[in-house]
């Protein structure tokens, strides 16, 4: 069984997924936000009885400690239980928990209680993994094929996980897309055009 | 196995276990390579594609030399394979890594992770590029 995965939210900075052990080496505050598979949304990490002790308790006065545990614009549905983390037979790759939800918005200025979150557009419980990179393509059409064009691609390429590590889940998922077009369209126009160079080649020969 | 599953789903969620991905995948491979045993893309007038790149500009691309250096791995050239393109044999490696990753995506994560994050994809672009221009500067 693997680990349970965490995901962090420090300062507005997203990381994850972490296990525990990963996690106490963060250097985190109990400013943090964590997240992991079966909770409804962010709770501050003060929250989590079984992270007690992975955190520095900050310098920053007490007193403000921003109540409001789990902020969500109403991602849960009424009647639905979000996530449910009874053991279901078929739950996708257990080592990718779903994405989570957009972080609450922590504020630079401290002692001011994090902003409530920005409104979900997805509920939670979907688009876990990170879209494909289409590397092994963009190679491929590069190295393998006859038009330099793939180069493109992998430029589009690195910027899928970029994307996706920075939460930018939408963007990632279009420039996944643009790479996967510049691959198809680097092998479908090197096979098509092929032809054509031959006969260039042949009538400049003579 | 789930009710709320149609049946033409579950038929087809059968199929999985014979993978066809990687049945495709390794057939294409066996035809592909069969083609460019038999067939010698150096000889003059066949019909494999040319470079559109080296035609029109005379330069060399990062990928030329890949067909015939592909002829001469197959025939157990490996001196005529680095002749043609060094880089064919580096990229089959870093290929069979990736789909190596690829395949073991949910086992091993963080392997997948690394392989895709953005500094290894800018570390592919650029060992393409210096590829490229080595190759046209000292005739590799």
């Amino acid at each position: 069984m693997s680990e349970i995965q965490y995901w962090i939210n420090q300062n507005g900075v997203q990381a994850g997924p972490v296990t525990r052990e990963e996690l106490e080496h963060m250097s985190l505050t109990d400013e943090a936000y964590v997240w992991r598979a079966g909770m409804a949304d962010w709770v501050r990490i003060t929250e989590m009885s079984e992270l007690a002790g992975c955190y520095q308790v900050s310098s920053t006065p007490g007193p403000s400690a921003p109540a409001q545990p789990a902020p969500a614009g109403e991602a849960a549905e009424p009647g639905v239980d979000p996530e449910p983390a009874a053991p279901t037979d078929d739950v996708a790759e257990p080592c990718q928990p779903p994405m989570p939800p957009l972080p609450p918005a922590v504020s630079d200025a401290y002692a001011t209680p994090p902003a409530p979150s920005m409104a979900m557009q997805q509920p939670a419980a979907e688009a876990p993994k990170c879209p494909p990179t289409n590397l092994v393509w963009a190679i491929i059409a590069t190295l393998l094929c006859c038009l330099p064009l793939g180069v493109v691609a992998i430029i589009y390429s690195t910027k899928v996980s970029q994307k996706f590590n920075e939460g930018d889940l939408a963007a990632a998922e279009h420039y996944s897309e643009v790479s996967a077009w510049w691959c198809i369209g680097t092998i479908v126009g090197g096979i098509i055009l092929s032809p054509f160079v031959s006969l260039i080649q042949m009538a400049m020969m003579g | 196995m789930p009710a709320n599953r149609c049946f033409p789903l579950f038929a087809l969620s059968v199929l999985k276990y014979i993978n066809l991905r990687i049945t495709f995948g390794l057939a294409v491979a066996v035809m592909v390579a069969a083609i460019y045993y038999v067939f010698d893309p150096s000889e003059i007038g066949n019909l494999f594609p040319r470079c559109m790149f080296y035609t029109f500009t005379g330069y060399k691309c990062p990928g030329c030399g890949t067909q015939r250096a592909l002829h001469a791995l197959l025939h157990g050239d490996v001196g005529g394979a680095l002749r043609f393109n060094a880089a064919l044999p580096v990229t089959m490696l870093v290929v069979g890594v990736y789909l190596l990753a690829e395949a073991k995506r949910t086992a091993w994560p963080r392997f997948h992770m690394a392989l895709n994050s953005r500094r290894a994809a800018l570390a592919v672009a650029v060992a393409i590029m210096a590829w490229w221009l080595l190759r046209n500067l000292f005739g590799l």
